[in-house]
């Protein structure tokens, strides 16, 4: 099984009501699988899974990216700075 | 950043100004420089605007808002220096300010609106409105905490 720290933001992070988590996945899951897992421990999470955008160590990664053991997921909700 | 390099980026609590950004910016080769402020304004449509509120995924918006400012001095032959505020951010107050500098005043223009509209897709930083009777992560219908509809939550 891998530990994969899982960061929150902004609208995510009120919702869930917390700045960060960690997920256990097996090996080969993608960042879809982690974003489902968030999704389902807090269900205060409004946006659905498939729509979330993510980040792997700093960078807007595809759900189909495959996660490794010491990778950091960020859930991204709509960006919004200026 | 190194002293040659020709943008720089800076993201903090702190209110911000206009000077260090004209300074970095400033070249005898230039006949141009513009300023951009983003500011906090009073009002989104009907709703009253207390102060906004922003917050950052630190590290990575730190590093996209340096790819931003790399884009413009890739894309234009400027320099370019942003800057945005974290925090609570009055009425007034800026929250952006880009910097860019340029021997034409077309190239500074261009760059400018450029690193705002890239700031808006790209940069992990979220703006809070605080305003009478609830408050809305702008972008976001979800996070939305008025007795309200959504549809005008528009930056």
């Amino acid at each position: 099984m891998l530990k994969i720290k899982v960061l929150l933001f902004a609208s995510y992070r009120e919702q869930a009501k917390t700045t960060s988590t960690k997920i256990e996945v097996l090996e080969g899951s993608t960042l879809a699988k982690i974003i489902e897992t968030v999704c389902e421990r807090y269900p205060g999470i409004k946006c659905p899974p498939q729509k979330i955008v993510a980040a792997i160590n700093e960078e807007y990664k595809e759900h189909s990216t495959v996660i490794k053991q010491g990778d950091t997921v960020a859930l991204i909700p709509p960006v919004s700075g200026g | 950043m190194n002293h040659n390099s020709p943008y720089a980026i800076k993201i903090t609590e702190d209110p911000i100004s206009d000077e260090n950004g004209r300074k970095f910016v400033s070249d005898s080769l230039h006949g141009a420089v513009v300023v951009f402020h983003g500011v906090t304004r009073d009002h989104t449509d009907s709703r009253k605007v207390l102060f906004l509120e922003y917050e950052a995924y630190l590290p990575m918006a730190r590093k996209k808002l340096a790819k931003v400012a790399k884009e413009m001095c890739e894309n234009w032959d400027v320099k370019a220096h942003i800057q945005h505020r974290l925090g609570r951010v009055d009425i007034g107050e800026a929250s952006l300010i880009v910097a860019v500098g340029s021997s034409h005043r077309k190239e500074a223009f261009d760059a400018s609106v450029y690193s705002v509209d890239r700031i808006k897709e790209e940069v992990p930083i979220w703006k809070k409105e605080h305003f009478v009777g609830g408050e809305v992560w702008i972008g976001d219908a979800d996070g939305f905490r008025p007795l309200r509809n959504t549809s005008d939550a528009e930056a």
